[in-house]
């Protein structure tokens, strides 16, 4: 009670579910407990721990991470950091980081196991988790005294932690979380009441009952177990038992048949790991391991014994390194490791060889994939490893020993022993190992109690050798055989060997009695010295080759002869035998001995023992006195006593042959039930065998169902993926209800629709407000459940927009209505382009309309096909109507040319640059050949392609422009013409002139009525002159006075050819009549007369110049210009001149073309007429 | 109008086919100027057909357009003839007659005289 200060820990473990665990745990605990709790939880190392706050949301009690060395106060709860293990050190805990890589951390074994080396109250308490973190830490808690409780895995969310914590068969409690709390309180209470430090001697009395009650039960005395330790234990089961004294305990021992093998196992509860302390095996693998192999062939075997093995860890451990010793060399004995220990639940596991996986701790990685098999949570022993240890249940203390042996490793045994056994298990450990043979004991142990029996081969890793030679061992041997038989005997009589301070009367009596009396030797019926007195000794020198229990070998020489048979007579005839007296060579006298073998008598049977007395008589004064031992004359006593052994040696060879003969038929009978027991471990054997196959064709099948298993799953979680993925990828608002309208599912778009999050599923759709203007919502979707008919609808939502919602019942695989499917399709913008393209179209018909009714014409046509649309100004243009048009190909109907090119050329462009213009010529219905300018285009709708054609009548422009070429042409040839005729008549009238005033004169008339002429011909586009008209105009100058000139004639039109000669003669005429006819003078006149004769089909003119009273003429002496001119210049006419004295008459007759005045000679003027 | 000295067209018969009176008038006299023997003038085709054969003619000069036709009919049958003649013309020889008749001299009227009695010459030489 002196240091309240330091409170008990309570370590608890938990993984995977371990906060939610934790959190009930502390919420049914009170806050007062007196202990200090600290929560290991394996904890992700990249992120920061809130533990510590959610754990403090649940108790009252301060809760802390352990960041720094911490001093643990009570009633507060520790928690771990992330990324840290904690370790505990005198009372102060601390966070360090791992040695481990990630993955093979355990740091709930690692604080276990400090927690296990402080020796204080503890408990440990292991939660929820994965894995098998903790297994080994309870294991070394429990053997520190602590308590185990673990949560019940059938509750825990994950099982496999507390199921491996329960599997070291260490869990004292296992209790599901809600009663944990109260348990640990009553552990905590009852804690106080026994204390071992506070065990007085007075309960002394107790605890040897105890111990003899479970003597009594299992077989195995612990009174010589350390006291502390067993004190320790005790009052731990009396904790758990809840007893407040150890009077109290043993009589609940008493009561409960389970409490002796509870106490039985928790007296053997050893920790061991893999190379627990790894330097010693180390010591062991270089000093030792090299020199066991040293030596041996193949042939020879290299025994091992591992007492004290529990679980198997050490013995495994010592195989492992003989393996590795092994691969090393070429030769490779047998190797066989024993390991033995008393608690058969240990042995059982052991033989499993499976551990959990927590042991990477311990093991490197290469000794793991060697030696062992990765199972699950669990690594099982390889075989080759397995093949070489061999278990048993043995007590080093009780039973025979193993013998010649090269390594005893016991590091596990002897602390709990107290001293006396300890030297006796030496002893045993002396005896059982070869000479050459080394024994490895643990770090707090030593071999030093049989002094000198072993020399230390390293002190520092306690490796040691045994000294002395074979016959010194045997001499140790009798007496623990002896031990073991009293045990094994049930002797209630205990601790033979051991001194003990309380000495009774009846003690003290036989220690005087033997004082006084002669010195003695107990010897049992097989002649066997199995007590001597104390002074016994003087008369024993045992002889020399091994050593013999045997009592005749045993005596001084001299005494055997009469001892040997002396115990033959006790024994087979039960006399007593009291013999002469012996002479007795002493170290310094030659004393007289009597022997005095008396058997102990039995109530029936022959006697079991006898007492041999030696008295010792006076010494023997001469030589005389007694007969002498090297006597070379044996007497007649001496003959006759040598009768009597030979006798006696003849009835002993007589019982020993029979004893041989029983022997051998016992041997026979035994050998013979060896054979049966062989053939049914035979049969056992093969009909394993069967099971084994059977087993393996079951695994096989278990193995095809769980890789369909397997691949349907696999199956389900891809359609599970793809459905999630649908879900969040999908763009259609889903909702999925259950018949009751419950939320079961939806997609994100249905969040923009209602007013729910994914924490809402499960609750009915009628809760939640939602943004459309759709009341009959629900309504609709029981109808659909009722109507099974799936119900379409378009819904206003509040924001403008509008929805598709279409409800169908949902039908599971097998075709059943389970809810309600309802999709929202956000229809918004399809309405509005609904809407867009009804103004469109309306616009377009009125396009449509402008079009038809348009002059210009314009028509569609599809591009493989006929015409489609055909319009008002197609009809005025072409004089096809709608009706004929439409259907009929374009180029066919139009007859369609492309002046340099061709039609395929243009459709060609189209489909390159999607429109083509130009000159195109189209024939109308009437067949005239139009030339148009076209503009197509072409537009591709779908796989149809319109082509748009607008033409423009271009053929008058065409026309006009023609002809104006041909007038440029024609006037360019007129005016050269003209200007060679105006050279023509300089160049004639320069001849004929007189003088230049002369010249220019005549040339300025003839010019003038040059003009005049063309005047004419002008005002008629060419085409031709009235004769009377160009007559009036030549001589507009003599028309003033009628009775100078008159003019008669019909209307002739004269073509242009004829015109300008008529024109030029005129003048010709009336200048000559002026110089020298009848205009000449004051009286003369003129007549001009003509007339056109139509007999035949050639029209003939014939016209008259005739002068009258002019002066007289006088014909010229020389033709004149002017004459020759009037004469030549009408091609083809007929020109008469008459010289009558009272005037010239001229007559021209010439023929009018056939062709008329109006086949003009610009025929290309108007093509076509 | 004879001349005792060497003129140009000493004893040549020429024809002339020009619908034009002045002109035809004023090449006749220039022609006679220039020593030719004889001169024939025909102002329409019809009388042109009707009097090329047998005539004696050393050389022709030709309108292209008489009347409502061309001389080119006349052309080709002076050339049969190997007759040398000359176009004397305000227009162009069409494409076809160039082709026919590759080397047929043309005179761009308004004519100088002194080019048309050089044209003749030249016509003459090219057939000796």
């Amino acid at each position: 009670m002196e240091d309240i200060v330091d409170p008990p820990i309570v370590g608890i473990g938990a993984s995977a579910g371990g906060v939610k665990a934790l959190q009930a745990f502390f919420e049914h605990l009170p806050t007062e407990t007196g202990a200090a709790y600290v929560v290991i939880l394996h904890l992700d190392p990249e992120h920061r721990s809130e533990l510590a706050a959610i754990l403090g949301n649940r108790t009252d009690m301060p809760v802390t991470q352990v960041e720094e060395t911490t001093k643990l106060l009570p009633d507060r709860v520790y928690v771990i950091p992330p990324n840290r293990r904690l370790s505990i050190a005198d009372h102060s805990i601390s966070a360090l980081p791992f040695d481990e890589p990630r993955g093979h951390r355990a740091p709930i074994d690692s604080f276990f196991r400090d927690l296990a080396e402080q020796q204080i109250d503890s408990f440990a308490i292991v939660l929820t988790g994965a894995g098998a973190d903790g297994s080994v830490g309870v294991k070394a808690i429990k053997e520190a005294g602590g308590i185990i409780l673990v949560q019940d895995p059938t509750e825990a969310e994950y099982a496999s932690m507390p199921r491996n914590a329960i599997a070291t068969e260490t869990a004292d409690f296992i209790l599901p979380i809600s009663e944990m709390g109260q348990r640990l309180i009553d552990l905590l209470h009852s804690r106080d009441q026994i204390k071992p430090a506070e065990v007085r001697e007075a309960e002394d009395e107790s605890i040897r009952r105890i111990l003899s009650h479970v003597r009594v039960r299992t077989g195995h005395d612990f009174s010589q177990y350390k006291r502390a330790t067993v004190l320790r234990r005790i009052a731990r089961r009396a904790q758990i038992a809840q007893k407040e004294s150890l009077a109290d305990y043993y009589n609940y021992l008493r009561e409960n048949v389970e409490e002796a093998v509870a106490l039985f196992g928790d007296f053997l509860i050893s920790v061991t790991t893999f190379f627990r302390d790894p330097k010693s095996f180390n010591a062991l693998a270089q000093q030792v391991m090299p020199r066991l192999f040293e030596g041996k062939s193949a042939s020879d075997t290299i025994r091992v014994w591992v007492p004290g093995c529990a679980t198997g860890e050490e013995a495994y451990t010592i195989g492992i390194l003989l393996l590795e010793e092994a691969s090393r060399r070429d030769l490779r004995p047998e190797i066989l490791v024993f390991g033995t220990d008393l608690d058969a639940g240990a042995l059982a596991s052991a033989r499993e060889g499976r551990f959990p996986a927590t042991i990477e701790a311990d093991l490197s990685d290469e000794r793991l994939r060697r030696f062992f098999l990765r199972e699950g949570d669990h690594y099982r022993v390889r075989r080759e490893l397995r093949d070489i240890v061999l278990f048993a249940s043995h007590s080093v203390l009780r039973d025979p020993p193993f013998s010649r042996l090269d390594l005893i490793s016991c590091r596990n045994l002897l602390i709990y022993l107290d001293r006396d056994l300890q030297q006796q298990v030496c002893n045993i450990f002396h005896y059982a190992l070869l000479p050459s043979g080394f024994l490895f004991l643990g770090t707090s142990e030593n071999a030093d109690y049989p002094n000198g029996s072993f020399r230390p081969v390293d002190r520092d890793f306690r490796i040691y050798q045994p000294v002395g030679n074979s016959r010194d061992r045997r001499y140790f041997l009798p007496i623990i055989m002896n031990a073991g038989r009293t045990a094994d005997h049930g002797d209630v009589q205990p601790r033979r060997v051991r001194t003990t301070d309380n000495i009774s009367d009846a003690a003290l009596h036989r220690q005087m009695l033997e004082r006084i009396a002669p010195p003695s030797m107990l010897v049992e019926d097989t002649h066997r010295a199995i007590h001597l007195s104390d002074s016994a000794g003087r008369y024993l020198q045992p002889s020399g080759g091994p050593i013999s229990i045997d009592a005749s070998e045993l005596v001084r020489p001299e005494l055997r002869f009469d001892l040997r048979s002396a115990l033959h007579r006790a024994f087979e005839r039960g006399e007593p035998t009291l013999t002469l007296p012996i002479p007795v060579q002493f170290d310094t006298s030659l004393n007289r001995v009597y022997l005095h073998v008396k058997p102990v008598p039995q109530e029936e049977g022959p006697a079991t023992h006898a007492l041999v007395l030696f008295i010792e008589g006076g010494p023997v004064e001469s030589i005389g006195d007694v007969p002498e031992l090297n006597d070379r004359s044996p007497g007649l006593e001496q003959l006759q006593q040598l009768q009597e052994e030979l006798q006696l040696a003849q009835s002993q060879l007589r019982v020993m042959r029979e004893d041989s003969e029983a022997a051998t038929e016992e041997l026979r009978a035994a050998n013979e039930e060896l054979q049966s027991i062989n053939e049914e471990y035979r049969s056992t054997s093969e009909e394993l065998e069967t099971s084994k196959e059977e087993l393996q064709s079951m695994n096989e099948e278990l193995q095809t169902v769980n890789s369909e298993l397997k691949l349907k799953l696999e199956s389900v979680s891809r359609a599970h993926s793809d459905l999630q993925n649908l879900m969040a990828a999908t763009d259609v608002g889903t909702l999925f209800l259950d018949p009751s309208l419950r939320i079961k599912r939806f997609t994100p778009r249905m969040t923009e629709i209602f007013n729910i999050t994914s924490n809402d599923e499960g609750r009915p759709i009628t809760d939640f407000t939602h943004r459309l203007d759709y009341d009959s919502l629900a309504d609709h979707a029981r109808e659909v459940l009722r109507d099974l008919t799936p119900i379409e609808h378009e819904v206003k939502s509040r924001n403008d927009g509008w929805y598709l919602v279409r409800m169908r019942p949902y039908r599971t695989m097998d075709d059943k209505i389970d809810g309600v499917v309802a999709t929202f399709v956000d229809i918004t913008r399809r309405l509005r382009a609904e809407q867009a393209l009804r103004h469109s179209e309306e616009r377009l018909r009125q396009e449509a309309r402008i079009v038809n009714l348009s002059r210009s014409p314009i028509f569609v046509w599809n591009f493989d096909d006929g015409i489609i649309q055909w319009n008002r100004g197609s009809e005025e243009l072409y004089g096809y109507t709608r009706e004929e048009a439409i259907g009929q190909r374009k180029e066919v109907m139009l007859q369609t040319v492309v002046p340099g090119s061709s039609f395929n050329a243009v459709k060609e462009a189209l489909l390159k640059n999607g429109n083509w213009s130009g000159e195109l010529q189209h024939r109308t219905k009437d067949g005239r050949i139009l030339t148009v300018e076209s503009r197509i285009e072409m537009v591709t709708i779908g796989d149809c392609k319109l082509v748009l054609e607008n033409t423009f009548d271009i053929t008058d422009r065409k026309c006009w422009e023609q002809r104006q070429q041909l007038l440029m042409h024609e006037l360019s040839h007129r005016v050269k013409n003209t200007l060679s005729v105006v050279q023509a008549m300089a160049r004639q009238t320069m001849r004929t002139s007189e003088s230049g005033q002369d010249f220019l004169k005549r040339f300025d008339g003839r010019l003038m009525a040059l003009n005049q002429a063309h005047t004419l011909l002008m005002n008629s586009y060419w085409e031709g002159a009235e004769l009377g008209a160009m007559a009036r105009a030549q001589l507009k100058a003599y028309l003033v006075d009628p009775n100078r000139l008159s003019i008669q004639g019909e209307k002739v039109i004269l073509p242009s050819e004829l015109a300008t000669p008529f024109g030029l003669i005129f003048h010709e005429l009336a200048t000559n009549a002026a110089k020298y006819g009848a205009f000449s003078n004051q009286k003369g006149h003129v007549d001009l007369k003509w007339h056109v004769d139509k007999q035949s089909e050639q029209q003939h003119l014939s016209v008259t110049w005739e002068e009258h009273d002019g002066p007289i003429v006088v014909p010229a002496a020389k033709e004149g210009f002017g004459t020759s001119l009037i004469t030549k210049a009408l091609p083809g006419a007929n020109v008469n001149i008459d010289y009558r004295p009272q005037g010239v008459v001229y007559e021209i007759e010439l023929k009018l073309p056939e062709s008329g005045p109006n086949s003009a000679e610009f025929q290309p003027l108007a093509p076509g007429r | 109008m004879p001349n005792s000295n060497r003129l140009p067209l000493d004893g040549e018969r020429l024809l002339i086919i020009e619908d034009e009176v002045l002109i035809a008038l004023d090449m006749e006299a220039t022609l006679l100027d220039a020593g030719a023997e004889n001169v024939e003038l025909l102002t329409t085709r019809r009388e042109a057909m009707a009097n090329l054969d047998g005539q004696g003619y050393t050389a022709a000069v030709l309108d292209i357009r008489v009347g409502n036709g061309t001389t080119y009919e006349i052309a080709l049958r002076l050339n049969d003839d190997n007759i040398p003649f000359i176009f004397c013309s305000g227009q162009d020889l069409s494409a076809d007659m160039r082709a026919k008749l590759p080397d047929a001299i043309l005179l761009r009227k308004p004519v100088m005289p002194s080019d048309l009695i050089q044209g003749i010459l030249q016509a003459i030489k090219q057939r000796a």
